[in-house]
């Protein structure tokens, strides 16, 4: 209303809109927000004084500035912080009702970004908290005079009302696979791994409990053991780090037929990489634009940016048949560099009688020279030495010198053994194990689960899997022990508070909460061209995946018309008028003629408009004459009978006076 | 020729709103029309800009929170007809006013269903608009002004009722045409004093006339309907009984306010100078007659002589039109 309204629920409604972006944007950005809101609050609770316009456009160029600084490029974060900032500004200044308004409307751009970086069930139940504020105050900006709480009541009447609306056109809109113009990921901030490993650089895991996919098996559910989850392969070492190479060979690897086949479905949480995960050796892939590389490893035309759910067949058997034309880039190391461990490679190979032997030396190795196994194992060399000396035989000091490290110390040495004793051998990156839901019988596996391994040929197996990792701690290796490395983590965090059982006492209760989100995953946020072709295919109506985009739109409004106009009718339906029925049917009576500006005006009574209508509109004197007579007797004699009653109501429900007299 | 833009919307007009006047009462039903607000337009593009990220990223929620605000909005569209429906536009009345003043129409309206939130009511292309909030089953008068340019009977514009309810993005809004008027009489003008023998000259049969025509010339005893103005308050107070003060220029005095007797050609002026005579000579508590054109008014004093004689030379030469 006036200028010196509290802008409080706007206040409130940035604060809830902004929050959660804190979590994204730089520090500054909400710490500046932050003094602003209580500026805010303080004009408003303290009387402080409002900032002149010039103190905020100087204040508005000087934080553009620097978010633009501070971020690299024109990114969703720095967008996000800018119009954070724009807005808190927004409050300190002396606004006008359509002021206020524009600052609200904005506040929704605010909540879509939100989603830009969290879909969970919780960043949803967010967000529809903060829709329900943003449209609370709106209301508050229009109708001041009402008060908070019937805004906010009305508020969640528009969104209840909405909801059903919002439905259906979710599910019908449609949906264009592959989007409309190539994108970029929309934020760079994702766990996972790319495809290099740096040898000994690492000088911790991070242990992230995220998930990294999830996956359900049709029919058969493999041992713990068995569970190695592939993602890249690995080729070539420079001394330093771990590629895959740059000779990609296409050619479709070759199967085993006979072997056993499992299918599953993983759903895959975006990682802003090419690569797929699949169970250790991929038969097919059911998913548009990917490629099986003849190292098994599968690759998807752009990078995985949002949640990608796929069907997989793998080959239940740790060899695989292969061609022998990869074999020397097996062989590949680096010119010089690791004398001690080339000469070990060297003395194994001497010593053994087969190639298995050499890989069962190779391991013994690792048994039998107090390896040990840690999630902190520091660089084996500073990054300064690294800079000074091109080649810091890594390799020599992991195994001769440190012996401490996790699964990419064991198996990058382990490889590299393995080349310098003459034995084709790859890296191969991905995720070991897995737990199980106990409610959905799917599989959680979480960034803490990746892991490395190899593989090296053997000439009448070919490439078969060895883990170095499980030869110095089998414990590692989940269905061994039945234990991985979180619960281990996790224990021990709960053994602080001495609460060893309370994990377990909240497993069913993480197990369903994961149950929950998986399904919502699978079903809101998978929701896709398919999931629409089948839901249409359902209905008998058949659509290409691709195309048929005018049908679609078609389809869309054939179905989202007639159901707007549904719930119009049914939301506009007027209450029917308490009161006794005779004078109900004479307001209905009074209010048809009404709307063709025939009304009846308070002086008149029955008799009085019963004339005016005559002069009016002669035509309609059978039909006036009838409901007025009947009212009239219903109204005025005492013997009021039922039949009469109900015949008046009749004759109204059939009394439609069209606008101009017919001829 | 009017271009084809003009008849266009000439044409548009006429078809959307029925431009006939309507008796009252006017219930507020259909021929409505709803636009966004400038609020509403900048809230759909935002609606259309997160539904074009959504589709380009497949971002589901995204799909979600546009769809959900959409439906809002649509939802929002039955809200306020049904906030404005079935308001019932009872009396429109106007007190006469005189040419270049604002004439306030007092509009009398009733709500017969559940409550009514920020009706703003205005004339058609008016700035000056009232907002009222009407509680169910309430009824409540409202005044909107327009203004009075010439005399004759002010036929206004359409009222136009309308609405943001209740998110402010849509305005609702229903002209209605009803068939009021306001009296608006000519401005009174001031001019050189005009003798009495003038405006009686065209009979020459002066009978009591004279300068001072409102010199006191005694009193009598007090009859009712004796105008208030002229009782004798102070002789009352000395215990004399009330009495009524009795003036010359009003006794047998019939002064005949003509048009034709004044001067120049300029009808509107000689109007206006009228005007300003009658409201003179009532000041005075002068009897006077009106003869305007073939219509005569008998020598009378009292407000609703005056009124009559102020309408015939509001109407005068717009009747029967």
């Amino acid at each position: 209303m006036s200028g010196n309204h509290r802008p409080l629920p706007i206040l409130a409604v940035v604060v809830v809109c902004t929050l959660p972006h804190f979590f994204n944007v730089i520090l500054w950005v909400a710490f500046v927000c932050l003094l602003l809101w209580g500026y805010c609050a303080g004009i408003a609770y303290r009387d402080w004084k409002k900032p002149a316009r010039n103190v905020t456009r100087v204040l508005v160029v000087l934080l553009a500035a620097l978010t633009f600084i501070t971020h690299e490029g024109l990114s969703v974060e720095a967008f996000i912080a800018l119009l954070a900032l724009m807005i808190s500004i927004r409050l300190l200044e002396d606004q006008e009702r359509k002021d206020r308004m524009i600052t609200v409307i904005l506040c929704y751009f605010l909540i879509v970004a939100g989603l830009l970086f969290n879909d969970s069930i919780i960043a949803t139940l967010y967000m529809l908290f903060a829709v329900f504020c943003t449209t609370t105050a709106m209301i508050h900006i229009n109708l001041p005079q009402r008060g908070l709480l019937q805004a906010s009541k009305l508020s969640a009447t528009l969104l209840a009302q909405a909801a059903p609306v919002m439905l259906i056109m979710f599910l019908v809109f449609p949906r264009i696979q592959g989007g409309i113009w190539a994108k970029n990921p929309l934020s760079s901030a994702r766990t996972g791994f790319s495809d290099e490993i740096a040898f000994g650089q690492v000088a911790s895991l991070a242990q992230s409990s995220d998930v990294a996919f999830r996956v359900e098996f049709d029919k058969i559910i493999p041992p713990g053991n068995q569970l190695y989850w592939r993602a890249i392969v690995l080729w070539e070492f420079d001394g330093i780090t771990w590629r895959r190479g740059k000779r990609r060979q296409w050619s479709p690897p070759s199967l085993d037929k006979t072997a056993q086949q499992v299918t599953y479905t993983i759903t895959l949480e975006p990682h802003n990489q090419h690569w797929l995960v699949t169970l250790e050796l991929p038969a097919e892939l059911d998913v548009r634009r990917t490629w099986l590389l003849s190292d098994y490893s599968a690759y998807i035309w752009r990078p995985v940016t949002q949640r990608i759910a796929y069907k997989g067949t793998s080959l239940l058997t740790d060899a695989s048949l292969s061609t022998t034309q990869s074999l020397a880039r097996g062989l590949q190391l680096p010119a010089g560099g690791n004398p001690l461990a080339r000469k070990l490679g060297e003395a194994l190979k001497a010593r053994a009688q087969s190639p298995e032997d050499i890989i069962g030396l190779g391991l013994d190795y690792f048994k039998e020279n107090d390896f040990v196994y840690t999630t902190s194992p520091g660089t084996l060399v500073t990054p300064d030495f690294l800079k000074k000396n091109k080649s810091a035989d890594l390799v020599d000091r992991f195994l001769f010198d440190s012996r401490r490290g996790f699964c990419e110390h064991f198996a990058c040495s382990f490889a590299f053994l393995m080349r310098a004793a003459g034995i084709p051998a790859r890296i191969i990156g991905g995720y070991q194990g897995g737990t199980t839901n106990r409610y959905g019988g799917y599989q959680i596996v979480r960034q803490s689960d990746a892991h490395a391994w190899c593989e090296v040929w053997l000439a009448d197996r070919g490439w078969i899997r060895v883990d170095p990792t499980a030869a110095v701690a089998p414990q590692r290796i989940l269905g061994a022990t039945g234990e991985n490395l979180l619960s281990e983590k996790n224990n021990r965090f709960w053994s602080l508070f001495k609460f060893q059982g309370l994990q377990e006492l909240l497993e069913p209760l993480t197990a369903g909460w994961d149950l929950i989100n998986s399904r919502w995953n699978r079903l809101v946020m998978g929701y896709s061209v398919n999931e629409q072709v089948n839901l249409y295919s359902r209905l008998g109506i058949r659509l290409q995946r691709r195309g048929d985009v005018p049908l679609r739109l078609g389809l869309f409004l054939v179905i989202t018309l007639p159901l707007l106009l549904l719930i119009g009718y049914l939301i506009s339906r007027r209450k029917k008028l308490s009161g006794d029925r005779t004078s109900a049917c004479w307001l209905e009576f009074c209010d048809k003629l009404g709307r063709i500006d025939l009304g009846r005006s308070p002086s008149q009574g029955p008799w009085d408009y019963m004339n005016y209508l005559h002069k009016k509109r002669p035509d309609l004197d059978p039909e006036v004459h009838k409901i007025v007579r009947s009212y009239i007797s219903l109204r005025y004699d005492n013997r009021i009978q039922d039949e009469e009653l109900s015949r008046l109501e009749k004759l109204i429900k059939q009394f439609r006076p069209p606008r101009q007299p017919e001829l | 020729m009017k271009s084809p833009v003009a008849r266009l919307a000439e044409l548009f007009g006429k078809r959307t709103f029925n431009m006939t006047r309507l008796p009252l009462p006017c219930i507020l039903s259909r021929r409505f029309t709803i636009l966004p607000t400038r609020h509403g337009w900048i809230f759909f593009a935002i609606v259309l800009a997160i539904l074009f990220g959504s589709t380009n990223h497949n971002i589901n929620l995204g799909f979600i929170l546009a769809f959900l605000i959409a439906g809002m909005s649509f939802v929002s569209l039955i809200h306020s007809y049904r906030n404005l429906s079935g308001l019932t536009l009872l009396s429109a009345r106007a007190e006469p006013v005189f040419a270049s003043q604002m004439a306030s129409f007092k509009l009398g309206l009733k709500n017969p269903g559940p409550a009514k939130w920020s009706l703003t009511c205005k004339f058609n292309q008016s700035e000056n608009q009232t907002t009222i909030d009407l509680e169910d089953g309430e009824k409540k008068s409202i005044t909107l002004c327009h203004s009075a340019d010439q005399r004759g009977l002010l036929k206004p514009p359409a009222i136009v009722l309308s609405s943001t309810y209740p998110l402010g993005l849509f305005r609702l809004q229903y002209r209605l045409l009803p068939d009021i008027s306001c009296l608006v009489y000519p401005a009174p003008v001031a001019g050189p004093p005009i003798t009495s023998h003038e405006l009686t000259s065209e009979d020459g049969e002066g009978q009591h006339s004279g300068p001072g025509v409102d010199d006191f010339s005694g009193l009598k005893n007090y009859q009712p309907g004796d105008q208030i103005q002229h009782l004798a308050w102070k002789s009352f107070s000395r215990g004399h009984g009330l009495q009524t003060k009795l003036f010359e220029g009003q006794r047998g005095s019939s002064i005949y306010l003509k048009l034709t007797t004044l001067p120049g050609r300029d009808i509107e002026w000689k109007l206006s100078r009228l005007c300003h005579m009658i409201l003179q000579a009532e000041s005075r508590q002068q009897t006077y007659g009106l003869k305007v054109g073939s219509h005569v008014i008998e020598p009378a004093a009292g407000g609703l002589h005056k009124k009559q004689c102020l309408q015939k030379l509001a109407l005068y030469g717009r009747e029967e039109k």
